[in-house]
């Protein structure tokens, strides 16, 4: 290149240099993120063949705005590519029976190519589940889904740790001493219990009494037989059906800075905020979608609550705490609580759980202008006059033969408002309550007392769909011919099924899971599964709700309390099935 | 057999009792130090009674001739856990504890008998 030629080129590059950086100031000024250029490329394995399907995660830098970390997956060519407004950070591919080779790579313009290896040993990529598919009984599966990952996935990291340390301990090479190290751990599992959800009072007595989850033995027996060996590899699982993922799947993680316990999360009013409730503490979280800022709305006064089940409303979102005693609304627009206490006359106080919600997974009341919501602690629907303050229950008859223990646990609205449909998880039960006659009408039982049906939906044409959390099986009930239309087993049974999420858009049910890191899609049409696999460890679900304006899907990782550690993270999803409005995401 | 889920817990907890904090106050309400409270070491130890391990008082009891040279070795135990000195059910490693903290934390177990 001769002179002429070096000052053409230093020239072009000055324009060019020039118009980048118009163009970045235009990004800056539509984009809260800044990054200059998608950043984009291909994985593939060490043959060069693209590999489909695989989870791109970015991490955006700590000095970066907007979401935490944004998962794409790759298409049959192995592409991927980020929006342009990802915040820059560093990415990382996950992909089940494969590795990463040379670990995390900044992200930027220029195409990346990412490798990866083969890895038969699945540990780090599959979920905890993963490490019970070999149970042979499914009744010890079930027992050992509903005692422990009632609280935490099973088995958790440090839970595989201490099962390396009993194989390598030579004091517990027999069973029965590992049958005495897991039941010592199952105490302290109590004790963590009973420390945490007696906060509201100094509850926790001295000596052996603290346990609070009945016997220990026989979940240490069972967590003896399920977890053995050094628990370093597992091998062999598959996800159980197609995973639906496709290159327009985008799943936006916004984490909360610790301390805190985020439980559940829900849009509202199609706004670009995520409110997240904190069951720590007495404090929802605001999160904005563009900027992944949080703002704090405690709720005032001195008692403590934990904000718990979240359920929005056309005026607010609408809270059950953790803590018996009230029903509470927070008013967005306004940014105020309203709290209403409800009285249980000569009895325990109000324990909600769940509130009435239609189809469309918004709080509704009946003919008069009550509220129903389930009371797990007198185990009873009860209602509440919003407007009068008025409140009132109804205990739930026995069941013969299923007695004590009963916990009713979700609630759904039939879609006339005279109805509220109720199940009880801890006797494997759901029946209805008709709030003009004020009977209890319906009451079907599940034939495992231990299939364990926790949050359900019901669809616009009166389908109760329940999720078992024990059996890991999807329940579908015709409410208006009163028939069961099916029981289907879940992909993964050891997934832990939390809820049931009716899909008014896509007319599908979404089905999040506590301890398979997936959520699942069934549509009635063809009764199929397919698995939305999410991009983190531990990714502890409740409930998944579905934005009406967007159609995205809006979730939360619930790991609750400070014992149990994972990712305190409010999710955004687009499934990336064409349903999601773009536009209207995060607007 | 009963859940350890939370909420059946809450049927026998009940009580919308003034705000006390978090867990950790539990602890020190038991007399840890707040940095034993905060890493939890009440969930398997008490000061004077044996629970699912040894009780401080013990431990402390065992080492105290030799209190110094033991900071070290009860700091990894901390960290590692295992078993050997006191039955045969190992305690949980304690990875996400640091050095530093655990050896404060041996140096308040060990002080115990001191006090």
């Amino acid at each position: 290149m001769n002179n002429a030629g070096v000052v053409r080129a230093v020239h072009g590059m000055r324009v060019a240099q020039t118009l980048t950086r118009l163009l970045a100031l235009a990004i800056g000024v539509t984009c809260a993120c800044g990054a200059l250029a998608a950043t984009h490329g291909h994985v593939t394995d060490l043959n060069g063949a693209p590999l489909a399907q695989a989870m791109v995660t970015l991490t955006r830098s700590a000095s970066a705005a907007g979401a935490t970390a944004t998962t794409v997956f790759t298409g049959s060519a192995g592409e991927f590519s980020f929006p342009a407004d990802a915040p820059p950070g560093a990415l990382a591919v996950r992909l089940l029976n494969y590795r990463q080779l040379g670990g995390a790579i900044a992200a930027g313009p220029a195409p990346l190519s990412i490798l990866m290896a083969p890895e038969a040993n699945q540990a780090g990529t599959a979920p905890a589940s993963a490490y019970l598919k070999d149970i042979k009984d499914p009744a010890h599966r079930e027992a050992l889904v509903m005692t422990c990952v009632a609280c935490h996935q099973l088995p958790a990291p440090e839970v595989r740790a201490y099962a390396t340390l009993l194989d390598n301990t030579p004091s517990t090479q027999t069973a029965a001493a590992r049958e005495l190290a897991w039941t010592a751990v199952v105490k302290q599992m109590n004790y963590v219990s009973n420390v945490e959800f007696g906060r509201a009072g100094n509850l926790v007595p001295a000596g052996d009494n603290v346990y609070s989850g009945g016997d220990p033995v026989p979940t240490g027996k069972l967590l003896a037989e399920a977890l053995r060996g050094p628990m370093l590899e597992v091998r062999g699982y598959s996800y159980g059906a197609p995973l639906i993922v496709t290159p327009r799947t985008m799943i936006r993680e916004f984490e909360v800075a610790a301390p805190n316990a985020v439980r559940e999360a829900v849009p509202f009013d199609g706004t670009r905020y995520l409110y997240a409730a904190d069951v720590s503490a007495n404090r929802l979280f605001r999160i904005d979608t563009r900027s992944g800022a949080v703002k704090d709305y405690p709720i005032p006064g001195k008692a403590l609550w934990g904000p718990h089940t979240l359920v929005p409303g056309a005026d607010g979102v609408w809270v059950s705490p953790f803590f018996p005693g009230a029903l509470m609304r927070f008013d967005p627009r306004a940014e105020q609580w309203k709290l209403w206490p409800l009285s249980q006359p000569g009895g325990p106080p109000v324990g909600l759980h769940d509130m009435s919600f239609d189809p469309n997974h918004e709080l509704v009341s009946d003919h008069h202008g009550r509220i129903w919501f389930s009371d797990i602690v007198n185990n009873a629907v009860g209602w509440l006059d919003p407007v009068s303050g008025k409140n009132g229950e109804f205990k739930i008859p026995p069941v013969p033969g299923r007695s004590g223990g009963e916990q009713v646990y979700g609630l759904a609205m039939s879609p006339d408002r005279i109805h509220v449909w109720y199940c009880q998880l801890g006797i494997s039960s759901f029946g209805s309550f008709n709030t003009e006659t004020l009977k209890f009408e319906t009451h079907v039982e599940f034939k495992s007392p231990t299939a364990g049906p926790r949050r359900m939906s019901m669809s616009d044409d009166g389908i109760l769909y329940l999720a078992l959390y024990g059996a890991g099986q999807l329940a579908v009930y015709d409410t208006k011919a009163g028939r069961m239309l099916g029981i289907y087993d879940l992909p993964d049974r050891a997934s832990a099924p939390y809820a049931t999420t009716w899909d008014p858009l896509r007319k599908v049910v979404w089905i999040s899971t506590s301890n398979a890191d997936a959520i699942y899609r069934f549509d009635p049409r063809s009764r199929a599964f397919g698995v939305l696999p999410l991009p983190r460890e531990r990714g502890f679900l409740r409930m998944v709700h579905v934005d009406r304006r967007s159609g995205a899907l809006v979730s939360s990782y619930a790991n609750i309390v400070e014992h149990v550690r994972g990712p305190r993270m409010a999710l955004l999803i687009d499934p990336g099935d064409g349903a999601v409005k773009v536009a209207e995401v995060a607007k | 057999m009963k859940t350890l889920n939370c909420l059946p817990i809450i049927a026998v907890l009940l009580l919308a009792a003034p705000a006390t904090g978090f867990a950790a106050d539990v602890g020190l309400r038991q007399g840890l130090s707040p940095l034993a409270a905060r890493q939890h070491c009440d969930e398997c130890h008490a000061m004077k009674e044996a629970r699912i391990g040894p009780p401080f008082v013990a431990v402390a009891a065992r080492y105290a001739a030799d209190a110094d040279a033991s900071v070290n070795r009860l700091a990894l135990k901390i960290i590692n856990g295992g078993a050997g000195n006191w039955g045969t059910i190992p305690m949980v490693a304690n990875e996400r504890i640091s050095l530093e903290d655990a050896r404060a934390i041996a140096r308040w177990i060990l002080q115990l008998k001191a006090s």
